[in-house]
């Protein structure tokens, strides 16, 4: 919180402090979702099917609503406003599903939520560029990412002893209060919202550009292949922790619980710590030697997990999802607002990186399933890993520098038009 | 045994709605829905007894009355070891072309869903109390043991069962 204001002149502390609170509040409610729900549904007498069916809608939906989601934030001005909707929609679903666990309230829920979590990514990213100046976002980013991954870690600590202290269904209550303080949260953001601040000579900005046709900014190369970057990224990190989850309770037994929550929560620990400095690094050094250094991470975690067999090093491997998932929180939002910068659009490309994300997620769960069935974990685990050096050597060869040259710093700042 | 006569009604019934072969079938909540298009009705409700009255057609109909004390809906109970200790929960229950239940399948393991497994538990393992006002399901299974068991899969053609360790209870 000291360091609010340094580089980031763009708009008063208060609202930037604000925008710290909103990421960690909207960490903290979506932790709730995920595979929590399929626990919660078996308490209440779900079987099987049901929860695999439910689960599926929610994915689905989510794949489907990237692209629509973000073209919407991109074509209504008010993101806040978006933000607030989304929110608040998200608090719905929870309500729903701690109250309602009746088949078509939950699966309505779950797609809410997915279509609700679709708009809220990119309508955060662009108020946190609305905020500061184009130069200074990498470091923005890596505040927003610092306090989702703390965010991400209390709760899970918090819901994990709600849901074993209280009950199941008090998880999702208490996501519906997290919701309802993220509201407040994004209330207190006082943004230079309505474009005018700014003077029409500023540099680009990809948050409002709209004159531009959208069909040039999904054109551009660096976007195809960016998308087929974090595609591979996401096809072999997504399953990882799932696989290694399960192999833990396997040779862990009744220890295994706690392993696994500490193989959640050390990661986001070191996220929280690593955040920032990637930020600032990629605006000193570029977006590609991070970027390396991130999709590096995934490979290697992958043939730890591959080869070594003790529940209790698990919690030591995890620790290098910390490392990838500082750099992709941070890189990813950042090198899409570089590709958009001259075409715009940044939200509506956010959307289609989105996609890429989400298919290869799916992917990733679906083919490591196939593959440790048939072959056993290990060799999931090196499927995996192949598909980590894929993605670095896509970065490695084809991804370009996206930093944009430094610009005459003083000058076109103050000039009126 | 009351209880385990209640479930064989039960799913007797519903396997017999569902086509039954001699291969295990899984009954539960989206059976149900197939076979009566009756969605959100379907869900959260476990009959113990269906077949009471219906009204119209009901004249024949023989009813008979389960004894109301020590039924209940297995679907989302919580499964204990014979020592207290929670095991997990039991997400389906399997049974045979005859109608009787041969295994449970139990949501195992994990923080917050993840790292949880399912694995198929023998029915013969299983034990029903009441305490208090409390219905218990209780394993006479270890519980590290079970983790270790080959994880439940619906679709393949045959099911891994944790048998019951020597520990007291016979078949």
């Amino acid at each position: 919180m000291d360091t609010a204001s340094g580089a980031e002149v763009g708009a008063p502390g208060r609202s930037l402090r604000a925008l710290d609170w909103l990421n960690f509040f909207i960490a903290d409610f979506q932790t709730g979702f995920g595979p929590f729900i399929a626990v919660y549904l078996t308490s209440v007498g779900w079987n099987l099917e049901a929860i695999g069916l439910v689960l599926s809608a929610g994915t689905i939906s989510a794949m489907a609503s990237q692209v629509p989601a973000g073209a919407l934030v991109d074509a209504v001005p008010h993101k806040r406003g978006i933000a607030a909707a989304a929110i608040a929609a998200i608090a719905i679903s929870a309500l729903l599903i701690a109250g309602l666990p009746l088949f078509l309230p939950i699966v309505a829920a779950e797609i809410l939520h997915a279509c609700a979590s679709a708009l809220l990514g990119p309508a955060i990213a662009a108020i946190s560029l609305a905020l500061v100046e184009r130069s200074a976002f990498g470091e923005r980013l890596g505040r927003n990412k610092r306090y989702s991954a703390v965010g991400n870690a209390l709760a899970a600590a918090l819901m994990g002893a709600t849901g074993f202290y209280v009950s199941n269904s008090a998880v999702f209550i208490l996501t519906a209060i997290m919701a309802v303080a993220a509201l407040g949260a994004l209330a207190a953001i006082r943004p230079v919202d309505p474009p005018p601040a700014r003077p029409a000579a500023a540099p680009p900005d990809p948050a409002r550009s709209p004159v531009r046709p959208f069909w040039r900014v999904l054109r551009d190369r660096r976007l195809v292949i960016f998308c087929a970057c974090v595609g591979l990224f996401q096809f072999a990190n997504a399953a990882m922790l799932p696989v290694a989850a399960s192999q833990v309770t396997e040779r862990a037994g009744t220890l295994a619980t706690l392993l696994i929550a500490g193989g959640m929560i050390g990661p986001q620990l070191l996220t929280a710590l690593l955040s920032p400095q990637a930020g600032r690094a990629a605006e000193r050094w570029g977006r590609r030697p991070l970027l390396l250094i991130g999709f590096g991470a995934v490979p290697v975690r992958s043939l730890l997990f591959a080869t070594v067999e003790s529940p209790h090093i698990f919690l030591l491997i995890q620790l290098v999802d910390g490392i990838g998932a500082a750099v992709f929180g941070v890189l990813m939002p950042l090198v899409v607002a570089d590709i958009a910068a001259e075409a715009g659009h940044y939200t509506l490309a956010l959307g289609v990186v989105g996609l890429a994300i989400g298919i290869g997620a799916t992917l990733s769960t679906a083919v490591s399933g196939i593959v440790a069935d048939r072959f056993g974990d290990p060799a999931a685990f090196l499927v995996l890993a192949a598909a980590g050096a894929c993605a670095m050597l896509l970065v490695g060869t084809l991804m370009p520098e996206t930093k944009p040259p430094p610009p005459p710093r003083q000058a076109p700042q103050k000039v009126p038009c | 045994m009351r209880v385990s006569n209640a479930l064989i009604k039960k799913t007797m019934h519903e396997a017999v709605a569902a086509g039954s072969g001699s291969r295990l079938v899984a009954i539960g909540a989206a059976a149900l829905v197939l076979a009566s298009a009756g969605f959100g009705a379907a869900f959260g409700e476990l009959p113990g007894a269906r077949p009471t009255q219906s009204e119209g057609a009901a004249r024949n109909v023989s009813v008979s009355h389960l004894s109301n004390h020590f039924v209940f809906p297995l679907l989302g109970k919580e499964l204990r070891t014979t020592a207290g200790s929670d095991i997990g929960r039991i997400a389906e229950v399997l049974v045979d072309g005859w109608g009787r239940p041969r295994a449970v399948v139990v949501s195992i393991g994990g923080f917050l869903g993840l790292g949880m497994r399912e694995v198929a538990v023998d029915w013969r393992a299983l034990r029903f109390f009441q305490w208090g006002k409390q219905e218990m399901a209780v394993a006479a299974i270890d519980p590290d043991q079970l983790a270790r068991a080959p994880q439940y899969k619906a679709n393949d053609k045959s099911v891994p069962v944790v048998s019951p360790s020597d520990t007291g209870y016979g078949p």
